[in-house]
């Protein structure tokens, strides 16, 4: 949300006059992490983890309550003049600030519960959003692209070229990830197109076109049945279901695709003096 | 005495800089190193900047509480100047966790710049408000701070002023963590106030 705001900012600045080179001395010069991010985080985490145990045997607890937590009827014995506590919730892109995060401690379950003290100030949903990872996203059903070969038969001429495409769609998911509702897209990106007899599989970023405007083929130069294997990798980007910044998958997903057996046949030419109406018994003519 | 040759060009390159163009109104020969006197193995910094003096380590950061997190988040960011002035990064190496995407910059540019031969002069920091947020307690607090860094100037080994940044007011959110007794700077972020 911060970042987002600086670097609209900043490039408001850069359009203007050119940004002079930062000091090395400078504070504002040095790059930074996400810290908000990471406090936001920290606190979900420790919040779901406390919940986990038994309320009897809890000698921690959280909870997530508005300025002191009179809204919630909570006795919050804390000084509400902190800074966090009193700050105006954030603007988060149109979605619902949270409300700050309280914590109490007793020695032991048989101990009564010291006061509550703030953990974190108000947050925005987004902060906190964990990351969808890599297996995360290969979990998705994602549907193997659909292989389409053209001549579309189950036999193709040796040494005339096989053409192969697919529909390169995006898919769209909507998840959950830590109860929080989450988009998640899947874009095809690469293929890898093996043609089965042993030779070199050939990849592509293209999804392949039908003819005439086919850009991958492939002409088989030995006769010999064959199964095409299609592998599609996608990559993936998340957000939290209406948010507007998407976030990137770190790594990729796979599927496969076959066909089914193709042949490809050798048509040798024949010189002959009757056609097939005359003679359907002749070279080449399917009886 | 490589180092101390080398601040004496620094000193004079700056005289320079005040008086006229052609004759610099400071001279060498009048600084006189005592035999006493051992080389530093950093770039020694002009000697009156107040930002070479180490800043002086709280007795509150020895408790691993709220107060201890605010008295280390104050002492970390002060550090700040004296690193750029002195390049001397162990105290700030030291309390840095190794994914501090920021502590990592300050070191690598910080060495950058001595290995040069630079240095910084001011950018004393004046801490105006911290506050500290116990998220897991005795392990991970979240920081607040407002601060304002006085004009700061990167010098190189000519000393010559390359970059001069004025006086400015940051936001700065910190993340802190206690690990083993010991207090590191997990994460800073900041933003500058208009």
């Amino acid at each position: 949300m911060l970042t987002g705001a600086l670097v609209i900012a900043l490039a408001a600045v850069a359009a203007v006059a050119p940004t002079p080179p930062d000091a090395a001395g400078a504070f504002g010069g040095r790059a930074q992490g996400s810290t908000v991010e990471l406090n936001a985080v920290t606190a979900a985490g420790k919040i779901a983890e406390s919940q986990a145990v038994d309320p009897a045997l809890r000698t921690r607890e959280y909870t997530r309550a508005d300025l002191c937590g009179t809204e919630a009827g909570l006795q919050m014995n804390a000084d509400c003049s902190g800074y966090a506590a009193t700050a105006s919730p954030p603007e988060c892109e149109g979605l619902d600030p949270v409300p700050p995060v309280w914590v109490r401690e007793r020695t032991s379950p048989s101990d009564p519960w010291q006061g509550w003290s703030l953990a974190l100030g108000w947050s925005c949903p987004q902060d906190a959003l964990p990351v969808f990872t890599i297996t995360d996203f290969r979990r998705l059903p994602i549907t193997p692209s659909v292989l389409t070969i053209q001549p579309p038969r189950d036999e193709v001429f040796v040494n005339m070229p096989t053409i192969v495409y697919t529909n390169p769609a995006v898919q769209t998911f909507t998840t959950t990830l830590l109860g929080f509702p989450v988009e998640v897209e899947a874009t095809p990106t690469r293929f890898t197109w093996d043609f089965g007899d042993g030779s070199e599989p050939i990849v592509t970023t293209s999804p392949g076109h039908p003819y005439p405007d086919h850009d991958i083929a492939y002409p088989y130069p030995y006769e010999g049945t064959y199964t095409i294997t299609l592998t599609t990798e996608f990559t993936g980007r998340y957000r939290l279901a209406g948010a507007t910044t998407w976030l990137p998958v770190v790594g990729t997903a796979t599927t496969t695709t076959t066909s089914p057996p193709i042949t490809a046949v050798e048509h040798r030419t024949h010189l002959v003096d009757q056609n097939c109406i005359e003679n359907p018994d002749g070279p080449w003519c399917d009886s | 005495m490589a180092g101390l040759a080398a601040g004496v060009v620094v000193v004079g390159g700056l005289a320079g800089c005040t008086g006229g163009p052609d004759e610099p109104s400071w001279t060498p020969t009048v600084w006189t190193p005592e035999e006493t006197v051992e080389p530093s193995p950093t770039p020694t910094p002009t000697p009156d900047d107040p930002a070479a003096i180490p800043p002086e380590r709280p007795a509150a950061m020895d408790t691993g509480d709220t107060a201890g997190a605010e008295a280390f988040a104050t002492y970390f960011i002060e550090l700040f100047p004296y690193v750029f002035a002195t390049g001397d990064v162990d105290a700030f190496r030291a309390h840095s966790h190794p994914e501090c995407v920021f502590c990592t910059d300050v070191i690598a540019t910080a060495e950058a710049q001595t290995g040069a031969g630079g240095h910084s002069e001011g950018g004393l920091i004046d801490i105006q408000e911290v506050t500290a947020l116990e998220i897991d307690p005795g392990k991970w607090w979240g920081g607040s701070v407002e601060m304002v860094q006085a004009a700061v100037v990167d010098i190189d080994r000519d000393g010559n002023v390359v970059t001069e940044v004025a006086e400015t007011a940051y936001h700065v959110d910190l993340a802190i963590v206690r690990e083993n007794g010991i207090w590191l700077m997990r994460e800073v972020s900041h933003e500058e106030k208009s």
